[in-house]
C-alpha cells in the first residue's frame, strides 16, 4: 500500500517556482530519502507535505486517500511526525517533559510524571531507542537529543516519519545509531522519508531515492541500481553556464594566508577543522562546498566575528587571529555577503547612508565627528549611477530595493573602500541574471586591479567560471585542490557531496 | 524645487530638504497624534462618566495651560508651563536619544535625581561656593559671569554624574548580559533611597534641623538665571532647547549618531550589520547611556538651580516617568520631544486649573498615561490607519526579503 | 529583646513581606509564560485603592479582596491584550499601566472620597484584630510566636507561593505554561495555543498583583495612601529575579527583602548600628538584584523566550 502519494505537487514563492509538478509516491515500510542540492526544493516539498506550507497546485494522498492538509495539526492527525533539523526541545526541561508536553499523562489536572516517566521507558524500550528519561534535554549530546524528537513524534503515533537532514549535527557514531533506529522503526512497519544530501549515507539508508534538481524531480531510483557517482550527477547535472570572459593576470604577493585553522560554530563544535590556504592578489580563490560544511565559520572567523580555537590567520602577512572587524578592514578586508538583510545593509537606512558604512569616519564623509552628508550624497549619486542601482534615488531606504539591487549597493560599499583582499560570500545569491552578470564583471575588474578575491559559493558554475584556483571544502576541510581546466561539475559536484575522498588532503 | 530661500534653509537645518525627503515611515507623525488625540477624546469620557463638564473641564484644562495667550494670569502660566516643560523635554531627550540606539534606558527618573543631587552638591560646597561668590563682588555689574561660571560647574557636574550612572547600566549590559531594562529600574531606585534616605537627611542637611526640609540651599551664585520677571521662568527652558539642538545634531550630522542610529536600528537582529562595518558595538553603546544619563540629569540640574535651590525633603518621583511619555509621544525624535514636552508640560500646567471644574489636577497624568498606552498598541494603530487609508504607497518590486527566499 | 518584642518584630517583617511577595508572584506566573510585566507597581496601586474602595463600602475586607482580584484582572486583560493580541512592547505597556495608575488613583481617590493623600480608614481590615487569624497556643513560643496573631493575607500569601508552586510545577497547565515561556514555537508544533496560556498567566497574575496591592490598603494598614505601593511592585519585581523566576525563591527574597525594609525598626528595637542610614538598607533588594544578573552571585536565568513577542507562524 502506498502510504504516501504526491501527485503534481507545484509551490510558487514570489520570483521562485520551488516544486516543479512533482509526483511521487511511497510505499507503507519504506525508507525513501530526496535528495538534491541547496535550493533544489525539497525543505519546501516537505514542508507542504506536514502542513507548513500550502502547496500552488497537486494533491496529496495519505494511505491512498486524498487529502487536505492545511495545518501542522492536519498533518499529525494523519500520523506524520517530523523531526526538524532544528530541535523544538527545551533544554532545561527533563527528557520526559520535552517528549509529553501537549500530551500528558495526567490525574486531573496534575501532571502524572510518574506515570509520565513509565510511559517514555516503555516507549523508549519498545522501539530500542535508548534515552534517560529523567535526565535534562540540555545536558544531553546531540544524538541523544535527536532521539527525543524522534520519541516525541512516535508518541503521537506517527506512522509516516519524516527527517529533515538529520544527519547534518550527528558525529559518525551517531549516525550510525540512527539508522540502526529508522531500520528498528521500519521493521515496525513505519514509513520513512528523509532528506539528505550526504550521499554515501543515502546509499547506505534508503530503499529508494529521489533526486531533485532546481525544483524538478530528475527521477527515482532504487538503491540497488546506482550509486552514489550516479546520484551526484542527477543532483548536479549541467546549469545555464554565463559567458564569463577567461582573464590572465599576474599573480601577485599572498594577500591573506590561513594556517591549520580550527573554528567553532555557535553550538560549540568544530566546523573548520584545520583548513590551510592562501590567496594571492590578482587571483581568485574559489571555496565550493554544500551548504553547512563550515563556510559561515570560516568566513565568520575571516571577518572578525569569532576567533578561530587554533591555526593562523594572516592578512598582508600580519596576524590577524584575534583582531576586531574594524582592524580587518583597516588591513585592507572587504567583504560581501550573501545575507543581505542581516549583514550586509541597514535596510532602514537610505541609500546614501549604507553607501559609506565602513569608511564613514574617514574624510571626505566625515571630518572629526561631524559627517558631510553633502559629500556622502555626491559619493551615492555616483555609485547610484556606476553600479545602475534602480530606482535611482540616493533617499530610498535599502529595504524598499530589490535583492539584486541591494547586492549592487554592498559591492559599490564594499569596493570603494580600500581594500587588497576581498571576501566574497555567495556574491549571486537570489540575483537574477543581470545582476549576476554584473557582479561576475565587477569581481574580474577587481582581480584585474591586483586584489586577491576569496570566493565562497554554492554555485559550480560560479566557482569554475571565475575562480583561478578551487578549493573544496566538506565537513570543515579542504579534500580537494585543482583549476578549472583541470576539472568538471560532476566531479566538484561529488567531491562537494563528499563522494571518494581519498584523505587527499592538501596543505 | 530647490530654492534656496529661508524655508529651505531653514526646513535644511532639521534634515528635512528639499523635496521633502524622509522616505521613512509616513505613518511616523500619525501614530502619535492619533494616540494623544485618543487619549484626550477618552479624557473627556472619563469626565463626562464621572458627571462633570469635559468641555468646561478641557477648556480650563488648555486655556491656563500656557499654550494659549491672553488672560490676566498667562505670564505666570506660560512660565509654568516652560519651567516644567524644560524638565520633561530633558528626560524626554534623554529617553529618545537611547530609544535610537534601540535601548530602553527606562531609569532617566534615577539619572534625573543623581544629577539633581550633585547639582546641590557644588551649588553649596563652601569651596566652590566662596569663590564664586568673591568673583561675583570682584566682578561688579558683571557678576552675572560668576554665576553662569557657578551654574555651568553645577550643571556640568550634575550631567557627569547622570551620566556615569547610567554608564554603569551600560556596563552591566555590555559586559554583564545585564538586560537594561531591569538594570536600568534597580539602579534607579538605587539612586533614589541613597539620595533620599541617606545624602538628604544626613551627610547634605544642615545639622541644626532636625525635621528638615531638606539639604543644603545652594549659593545665589549657582541658581539659574531669571527671564521674563516677574515669572520664576528661567534659562532651563533655553538650555534644554538647546540641548534638544545638540541631540539632533548629534544623532544627524555626527559619526557618533550615525552609528549610534544603525546601531539602533539592527538591535533586533544582532546588530550584524553594523558590526561587519567595523563599528564598535559595545563602546557606542556605553557612550550611549553616558549621554542619556547626561541629558536626564540635566532635567535634575534644573529641578535644584531653577526651582527649589536645595534637594527638599519632599521630593517626589516623576520627572523621568514622564520622559518615557514624552519621548514615545514625540517618537524619539528631538523635535518631537520638545513638542511632546511642552504638551505635557501644558497639560500639567492647566490641571491645577481644573480643580475648579471639581476634577483633581492628576487628571493629566491620566490622559498622559492612556496616550503612552496608545502608542504602545502602535501596531494597532497602524493596522488601522492603513486599513483606512486603501491605497498607500506599494512599490512595484517585490519586497526584497520574500525575493531571496531560495 | 524578649520573645514578645521578637515574634512582635518577625510579624512586622511578615507584613512588609506579603505586598512584596504578591507582587514577586505576579511576576513569577506571568514571566514563566513568557511575559514580562513591568506595570505590576502600578497594578498594585489599583488594587490598594480598589481594595479599599470595596472594604468601605462594604464594611468587609473580603469584599475588598474581591475587589483587588477584579481590579487586577481587568489591568492584566488590558496589558494582555495590549503585548499578546497585538505584540505591543510588554515594556512600554507597562510603563502606560504605571503612569495611568499614578493619575487614576489620586484622581479616584478625590473624586469618590473628597480627600487627598489618605482615604478614610476602615475598621474592618484584615488587619484589625477581630480579622485576624488567632492561635493562641503558639503566642509564647520563640519565633513560631509571631504567627499567633497574623492577618489573613499573611496566611494566604503562603498558601498562594504553595500554589503557585504546584501549579507551575505539578499540573499539566503549569508545564504548558513554562514551555510557553522557553520556547513558543516548540508549544505550538505540539498543539499548544500560546495565546491562550499567555492570557491566563497574565490576567492571573495581574490578579495577584492586586490582592498584593490591597494587602497594603485593607491588611498592613487600614486605608488607602497616595503614595502606595510606594516602589513595593518593584522590589517585587526585584524579588522575582533574585528568587529564579521561582515561587519559593520568590518568598525566600520577598523574606529577606521584607526584613532589609524595617531594618530600621529593628535597629530602633536592638539599638545595634544606630548610625546606619535607612537608605543604605533600602538599596539591598536592587544591589542583590544587580549582583545576581551580572553574574557575582550565582547565575540567574529567566525562562528563554521571556519578554520577546510571539508572532503566530506565517509562510
Amino acid at each position: 500500500m502506498k502510504a504516501l502519494e504526491v501527485r503534481n505537487i507545484s509551490k510558487m514563492f514570489p520570483g521562485n517556482l520551488a516544486n516543479d509538478n512533482i509526483s511521487f509516491s511511497v510505499e507503507k515500510g519504506e525508507i525513501f530519502a530526496i535528495v538534491g542540492e541547496n535550493g533544489a526544493g525539497k525543505s519546501t516539498l516537505m514542508n507542504i507535505i506536514y502542513g507548513i506550507y500550502t502547496p500552488s497546485g497537486g494533491d496529496i494522498l495519505v494511505n491512498e486517500n486524498e487529502v487536505n492538509i492545511r495545518s501542522v495539526e492536519d498533518a499529525i492527525k494523519l500520523r506524520m511526525g517530523m523531526v526538524h533539523q532544528e530541535f523544538m526541545l527545551i533544554p532545561r526541561f527533563t527528557v520526559t517533559q520535552n517528549i509529553v508536553i501537549g500530551d500528558e499523562p495526567h490525574k486531573g489536572i496534575f501532571l502524572d510524571y510518574g506515570r509520565a516517566v513509565r510511559e517514555v521507558r516503555e516507549l523508549s524500550e519498545r522501539v530500542s531507542l535508548t534515552v534517560d528519561a529523567t535526565a535534562l534535554a540540555g545536558d544531553l549530546p546531540v544524538g541523544v537529543q535527536q532521539r527525543i524528537e524522534i520519541l516525541k513524534v512516535l508518541r503521537r503515533g506517527a506512522e509516516i516519519l519524516i527527517f529533515d537532514e538529520p544527519t547534518a549535527v550527528l558525529t559518525p557514531e551517531e549516525t550510525v545509531e540512527l539508522f540502526v533506529t529508522m531500520r528498528k522503526l521500519q521493521a515496525e512497519g513505519k514509513t520513512i522519508l528523509f532528506i539528505s544530501h550526504k550521499l554515501k549515507e543515502v546509499m547506505e539508508i534508503a530503499d529508494r531515492i529521489a533526486v531533485l534538481r532546481r525544483g524538478k524531480l530528475q527521477g527515482i531510483v532504487n538503491k540497488k541500481d546506482t550509486n552514489e557517482e550516479e546520484l551526484a550527477r542527477m543532483m548536479v547535472g549541467r546549469n545555464v553556464v554565463l559567458e564569463i570572459p577567461k582573464v590572465d593576470v599576474e599573480v601577485g604577493a599572498v594577500a591573506f594566508a590561513c594556517h591549520d585553522l580550527h573554528v567553532r560554530n555557535n553550538r560549540g563544535y568544530e566546523a573548520v577543522k584545520g583548513m590551510s590556504f592562501d590567496v594571492h592578489g590578482g587571483e581568485i580563490v574559489g571555496i565550493a562546498g554544500v551548504q553547512g560544511n563550515g563556510q559561515d565559520e570560516l568566513v565568520n572567523a575571516m571577518i572578525g566575528f569569532s576567533h578561530p580555537v587554533s591555526g593562523s590567520m594572516e592578512l598582508n602577512g600580519k596576524n590577524m587571529r584575534m583582531v576586531t572587524t574594524a582592524q580587518l578592514r583597516k588591513e585592507g578586508m572587504s567583504y560581501i555577503t550573501e545575507d543581505r538583510a542581516r549583514r550586509g545593509l541597514v535596510m532602514p537606512y537610505t541609500i546614501r547612508e549604507n553607501s559609506v558604512m565602513g569608511q564613514h569616519l574617514s574624510r571626505p564623509f566625515s571630518k572629526g565627528i561631524r559627517m558631510d552628508y553633502d559629500k556622502i550624497g555626491e559619493f551615492a549619486e555616483g555609485k547610484v549611477k556606476e553600479y545602475d542601482i534602480r530606482p535611482g534615488d540616493v533617499y530610498d531606504t535599502a529595504g524598499s530595493l530589490s535583492g539584486g539591487n541591494q547586492q549592487k549597493l554592498i559591492l559599490a560599499r564594499e569596493l570603494s573602500m580600500p581594500h587588497n583582499f576581498l571576501i566574497a560570500s555567495q556574491p549571486t545569491r537570489g540575483l537574477d541574471v543581470g545582476a549576476t552578470e554584473f557582479v561576475y564583471r565587477k569581481l574580474l575588474e577587481e582581480k584585474m586591479a591586483g586584489k586577491a578575491i576569496l570566493l565562497i559559493s554554492l554555485e559550480l558554475s560560479e566557482i569554475l567560471g571565475l575562480s583561478d584556483r578551487i578549493l573544496v571544502m566538506f565537513e570543515g576541510r579542504i579534500v580537494g585542490e585543482t583549476t578549472p581546466d583541470k576539472t568538471t561539475e560532476e566531479a566538484l559536484g561529488l567531491l562537494m557531496l563528499g563522494v571518494g575522498i581519498d584523505e587527499k588532503v592538501q596543505s | 524645487m530647490s530654492e534656496n530661500n529661508f524655508t529651505t534653509k531653514f526646513l535644511k537645518l532639521f534634515g528635512i530638504d528639499n523635496q521633502g525627503h524622509s522616505r521613512r515611515d509616513h505613518l511616523n507623525i500619525w501614530v502619535p497624534l492619533i494616540s494623544v488625540g485618543l487619549a484626550l477624546i477618552l479624557g473627556m469620557i472619563v469626565i463626562a462618566a464621572s458627571g462633570r463638564n469635559p468641555f468646561q473641564a478641557y477648556g480650563l484644562l488648555f486655556g491656563d495651560s500656557g499654550l494659549i495667550p491672553g488672560g490676566p494670569a498667562w505670564r505666570r502660566e506660560f512660565a509654568e508651563l516652560l519651567i516644567k516643560s524644560a524638565m520633561y523635554i530633558a528626560t524626554g531627550l534623554s529617553v529618545a536619544l537611547a530609544f535610537k540606539g534601540g535601548l530602553f534606558n527606562i531609569g532617566a527618573e534615577g539619572q534625573f535625581w543623581v544629577g539633581a543631587i550633585v547639582a546641590t552638591f557644588f551649588g553649596y560646597w563652601s569651596p566652590v561656593a566662596h569663590t564664586f561668590g568673591a568673583m561675583y563682588i570682584a566682578l561688579g555689574s558683571f557678576g552675572w559671569i560668576a554665576q553662569l561660571l557657578h551654574g555651568a560647574i553645577c550643571i556640568i557636574m550634575g550631567m557627569l554624574a547622570g551620566g556615569a550612572w547610567a554608564a554603569v547600566a551600560g556596563y552591566l549590559y555590555v559586559k554583564r548580559g545585564v538586560n537594561i531594562v531591569i538594570g536600568t529600574i534597580m539602579l534607579n531606585w538605587i539612586a533614589w533611597f541613597l539620595i533620599t534616605s541617606w545624602l538628604v537627611i544626613g551627610p547634605m542637611t544642615p545639622p541644626s534641623q532636625t525635621f528638615t526640609s531638606g539639604t543644603f540651599y545652594v549659593a545665589d551664585t549657582a541658581k539659574l538665571l531669571r527671564i521674563l520677571m516677574p515669572t520664576r521662568l528661567n534659562t532651563s527652558i533655553l538650555l534644554v532647547l538647546l540641548a534638544a539642538y545638540a541631540t539632533w545634531f548629534l544623532l544627524y550630522k555626527t559619526t557618533i549618531g550615525y552609528e549610534i542610529r544603525a546601531i539602533g536600528y539592527t538591535a533586533n537582529i544582532g546588530m550584524e550589520a553594523p558590526r561587519a562595518q567595523g563599528i564598535n558595538i559595545s563602546r557606542r553603546i556605553m557612550q550611549l547611556m553616558f549621554l542619556s544619563g547626561a541629558l536626564a540629569a540635566l532635567g535634575g540640574t534644573f529641578f535644584i538651580l531653577g526651582m527649589q535651590y536645595q534637594f527638599p525633603n519632599t521630593a517626589i518621583m516623576g520627572y523621568g516617568w514622564t520622559g518615557i511619555g514624552v519621548a514615545l509621544i514625540g517618537q524619539s525624535e528631538p523635535m518631537g520631544v520638545v513638542l511632546a514636552g511642552l504638551f505635557i508640560g501644558a497639560l500639567r500646567t492647566g490641571a491645577t486649573s481644573m480643580q475648579v471644574a471639581n476634577i483633581p489636577k492628576t487628571f493629566s497624568d491620566i490622559i498622559e498615561g492612556m496616550a503612552v498606552g496608545f502608542i504602545a498598541m502602535q501596531v494597532a494603530v497602524r493596522y488601522y490607519l492603513v486599513k483606512i487609508i486603501q491605497h498607500h504607497h506599494t512599490r512595484r518590486d517585490p519586497p526584497a526579503d520574500q525575493e531571496a527566499a531560495a | 529583646m524578649n520573645i514578645v518584642q521578637i515574634n512582635l518584630t518577625i510579624a512586622q517583617m511578615l507584613d512588609y513581606t506579603m505586598p512584596i511577595l504578591f507582587a514577586a508572584l505576579c511576576g513569577v506566573l506571568s514571566e514563566n509564560a513568557g511575559v514580562v510585566n513591568i506595570g505590576l507597581d502600578g497594578i498594585m496601586r489599583f488594587g490598594a485603592f480598589f481594595g479599599l474602595l470595596g472594604a468601605f463600602f462594604s464594611h468587609s475586607p473580603w469584599i475588598g479582596l474581591l475587589f483587588g482580584i477584579g481590579i487586577g484582572c481587568l489591568v492584566g486583560a488590558l496589558h494582555a491584550f495590549i503585548t499578546i493580541r497585538w505584540n505591543g512592547d510588554q515594556t512600554v505597556s507597562g510603563v502606560a499601566i504605571n503612569v495611568i495608575a499614578v493619575g487614576l488613583m489620586t484622581y479616584l481617590l478625590e473624586f469618590v472620597f473628597s480627600t487627598t493623600g489618605y482615604s478614610p480608614q476602615i475598621e474592618n481590615y484584615f488587619g484589625a484584630q477581630a480579622y485576624r487569624v488567632h492561635l493562641p497556643f503558639l503566642a509564647r513560643i520563640p519565633l513560631l510566636g509571631a504567627f499567633s496573631n497574623l492577618s489573613f493575607m499573611i496566611w494566604f500569601g503562603f498558601i498562594c507561593t504553595v500554589l503557585m508552586h504546584v501549579l507551575l510545577y505539578h499540573t499539566v497547565l503549569g508545564l504548558r505554561i513554562r514551555t510557553c515561556g522557553e520556547n513558543p514555537k516548540a508549544a505550538t508544533t505540539l498543539g499548544i495555543n500560546v495565546f491562550r496560556i499567555r492570557w491566563f498567566a497574565v490576567v492571573a497574575g495581574a490578579a495577584l498583583a492586586g490582592i498584593g496591592g490591597a494587602t497594603l490598603s485593607i491588611s498592613s494598614f487600614s486605608g488607602f495612601s497616595d503614595s502606595m505601593p510606594n516602589g513595593v511592585g518593584f522590589i517585587g519585581l526585584a524579588a522575582m529575579i533574585f528568587g529564579k523566576w521561582t515561587p519559593f525563591g520568590a518568598l525566600g527574597a520577598a523574606l529577606l527583602f521584607g526584613t532589609g525594609q524595617i531594618v530600621q525598626s529593628i535597629i530602633a528595637v536592638t539599638g545595634i548600628a544606630p548610625k546606619l542610614a535607612p537608605g543604605l538598607t533600602l538599596i539591598l533588594p536592587y544591589v542583590l538584584t544587580l549582583a545576581v544578573l551580572a553574574g557575582f552571585v550565582g547565575k540567574s536565568i529567566a525562562p528563554a523566550a521571556d519578554g520577546l513577542p510571539y508572532y503566530k507562524e506565517q509562510r
